[in-house]
């Protein structure tokens, strides 16, 4: 997709711009040749930048991705480590025409690798932690955005592994729950595709949301289940190989004004409020007992322009509460599919 | 003020020897004396230490802990950055009987030795802020892939959360009723940890707790967490309700039993918990409003714990919750005093 791929490349640019400005700060601080410090962090942001991006976050890299976080860790200081001393000691002289002799080594060139290295394990160590508490999370923590609590608009989305309970009896926990995990691995790139932002996990359950005006566009947050369902079906071998059965998956959404809130001490956490998410939960409860995988509410059909292939059912008055509350809803299915 | 803890103890000594490596070896780098540069370490974080264990989590802090993470970051570095100050000027040169800047010494300047301890310690300082958002534990096991293949382990599982919350949002607003139940949660906090246990994680109006089944069960901790976090709503009604207008009411269901553990995800990752033991309990919590009581507990966990001194429990049948053929048995428990008051009436 061309405006992703536009972003990866500003990115790489931008780390490339800082870094080269670091670099040369520090060759200033340190007396030495501002060209080379700038050059060298130059080189090294893009090299660093064009790994990450184009290697660790693809395809290519899930191997890498799948590791536990120590041995990748290991992995990537080895291969940054490599990337970084060809960048201050080898491609950075060539491109200047300067000799740098290693024999030479004074307290300076080993400051100089210290300061470098430093910086990019405390990048990588925040990358890290990045994932574990979601981008967006930890900047809104951070600015201390939701520390009161506000409104906003949001679409969320609820998928659970259908039969999920059935089919831990039959393959055993830990199994299953190996399938789950592979799952939400892989579609964790289609759901970024599409600008959904996974809130959670909670079981076998995710839970992905947009602020509205994302969603809506290009029906982004219905196309996004599409997309995992087309994942699925170009992956039905392997599950079928590693775990003996390909999973099905069902779907709740809607959208609509949520309360945001910051909550805890020791403990904390960015939650979302109301009866927007309520309702979401509810709909993908409903899944099962109207017999769909995908229900979207009617509030939110409305602002959505699905597009040709889409088939949609509708269903009035679902009751999705005790206290006798309903919603209108529509089921959703691609022509000649399953879902 | 308590008894610091035989953890606090030990954060508090690493963090000491930690800071003392680092101390030698910035000497080391920078050409200057090691030694002072050791004792300059330790000397900078045992009061940094302190600050952060005795002052910010303790009472006094709660003021503190209650600003957004940038104003906390902003206030503690100032105390941060006065501990650096008088750890390089006065008590080192005092310990080693030295001056701090000898006139031949050229290798750094003051504000150089302090920028690097300030850029270390404001690191360290953010990392301690954003560890709350992930949790210790989850922290250490996701670093050494404890996870990482899915495992079974007994753990026990709490979930509290509001009665009637969604009369609250109608009868507050969205926006007050998620004031009221960030205070409770906050408030909440201190007393989960004292018992040894760990937030799980908070879904809208609700909190999952978790232990280790041994370190719940033993001198039955899991449960006095419980009836501890009633007690102290009772005591803060008051407040709640000068603040809020009204007074809210918790629902707790314990439950324990083999999870599957799993690190989940991608670009966004999680340790999640997996298996029938939640699901029981998430149907405990349903069943504690129905038959309106504030701590119901299954059997199996009670059983598991002997029986604890200074609760009262009460027998409330047999009830269809795991799913499966047969039906768990369920107790109500109340704090010593209050057994014929059933709660909520």
């Amino acid at each position: 997709m061309f405006p992703r791929s536009l972003k990866k490349l500003t990115v790489c640019l931008g780390v490339a711009a800082v870094t080269s400005a670091l670099g040369a700060g520090y060759s200033v601080a340190a007396g030495g040749l501002p060209l080379y410090g700038a050059v060298a962090g130059l080189l090294i942001g893009l090299l660093l930048g064009v790994f990450e991006l184009y290697f660790v976050q693809t395809p290519a890299g899930a191997w890498m991705r799948r590791l536990p976080l120590v041995l990748f860790i290991m992995v990537a200081v080895f291969i940054w480590s490599l990337l970084i001393g060809f960048s201050i000691y080898i491609a950075t002289p060539r491109l200047l025409g300067i000799d740098v002799h290693p024999i030479d080594f004074d307290r300076r060139d080993v400051n100089a690798l210290i300061f470098t290295l430093g910086l990019a394990f405390l990048s990588m160590f925040f990358l890290r932690i990045r994932s574990l508490i979601g981008g967006r999370v930890l900047f809104n923590f951070i600015i201390g955005r939701y520390h009161k609590p506000t409104h906003d608009e949001r679409v969320f989305m609820f998928l659970d592994i259908a039969d999920s309970t059935r089919l831990s009896e039959q393959f055993g926990d830990v199994k299953i729950q190996a399938l789950i995990g592979r799952f939400f691995f892989d579609i964790a790139g289609p759901i970024a595709e599409r600008g959904g932002e996974t809130y959670r996990y909670i079981g076998d359950e995710v839970v992905v949301s947009w602020p509205m005006e994302n969603a809506v566009k290009d029906a982004q947050c219905v196309r996004c289940v599409f997309d995992v369902q087309d994942l699925l079906a170009a992956r039905s071998g392997e599950y079928q190989r590693l775990f003996g059965v390909v999973p099905r998956f069902r779907v709740g959404m809607h959208g609509g004004p949520v309360t945001i809130g910051e909550v805890g001490d020791s403990r904390r956490a960015i939650v979302y409020f109301g009866e927007t998410v309520s309702r979401a939960v509810a709909l993908q409860g409903a899944c099962k007992r109207v017999g769909h995988d995908f229900l979207v509410s009617a509030d939110l059909m409305e602002k959505l322009t699905v597009g040709g292939g889409v088939t949609s059912h509708y269903l009035p008055a679902l009751e999705l509460f005790p206290d006798g509350t309903t919603i209108d809803a529509y089921a959703l299915s691609r022509a000649g599919s399953s879902l | 003020m308590k008894l610091p803890s035989s953890t606090t103890l030990i954060v508090f000594v690493a963090a000491g020897v930690a800071s003392a490596v680092l101390g030698y070896a910035y000497g080391a780098l920078i050409g200057a004396n090691t030694t002072f540069g050791a004792v300059a370490g330790a000397c900078i974080a045992a009061p940094i230490v302190a600050f952060e264990a005795f002052v910010v989590r303790g009472r006094v802090g709660e003021r503190l802990r209650r600003l957004p993470v940038w104003g906390m970051l902003l206030a503690s570095s100032v105390v941060w950055i006065l501990c650096i100050a008088a750890g390089i000027l006065i008590v080192t040169p005092f310990i080693l009987n030295v001056d701090p800047y000898p006139e031949w010494y050229t290798g750094s300047t003051f504000l150089q030795d302090a920028t690097f301890f300030l850029v270390v310690m404001l690191l360290v300082n953010f990392s301690v802020r954003i560890h709350s958002l992930v949790g210790t534990r989850v922290l250490l096991n996701f670093l050494f892939g404890r996870y990482h293949r899915p495992m079974s382990e007994q753990q026990i599982f709490m979930f509290v959360d509001f009665l009637g919350a969604r009369g609250l949002s109608n009868r507050l607003g969205d926006i007050r009723a998620q004031s009221l139940i960030s205070a409770v949660f906050f408030d909440i906090d201190t007393t989960i940890g004292e018992f040894g246990g760990e937030i799980h994680r908070y879904i809208g109006d609700e909190l999952v707790v978790t232990w280790p089944y041994l370190r719940g069960t033993r001198g039955a901790r899991c449960v006095k967490c419980a009836l501890e976090i009633l007690a102290l709503l009772d005591r803060n009604a008051d407040h709640y309700r000068s603040v809020f207008g009204e007074a809210p009411r918790l629902r707790i269901a314990l439950h324990g039993g083999p999870v599957v553990v799993s690190e989940i995800g991608d670009d966004r990752r999680e340790i999640v918990y997996f298996g029938d033991t939640i699901n029981t309990t998430a149907r405990l919590r349903g069943l504690a409003k129905t038959i309106q009581r504030e701590l119901v507990i299954s059997a199996a966990l009670l059983e598991a714990m002997g029986s604890p001194d200074d609760v009262c429990t009460e027998d409330m049948g047999a009830f269809e919750l795991s799913g499966k053929a047969q039906a768990t048995r369920v107790y109500a428990v109340h704090a010593d005093s209050q057994i014929s008051a059933p709660a909520g009436t």
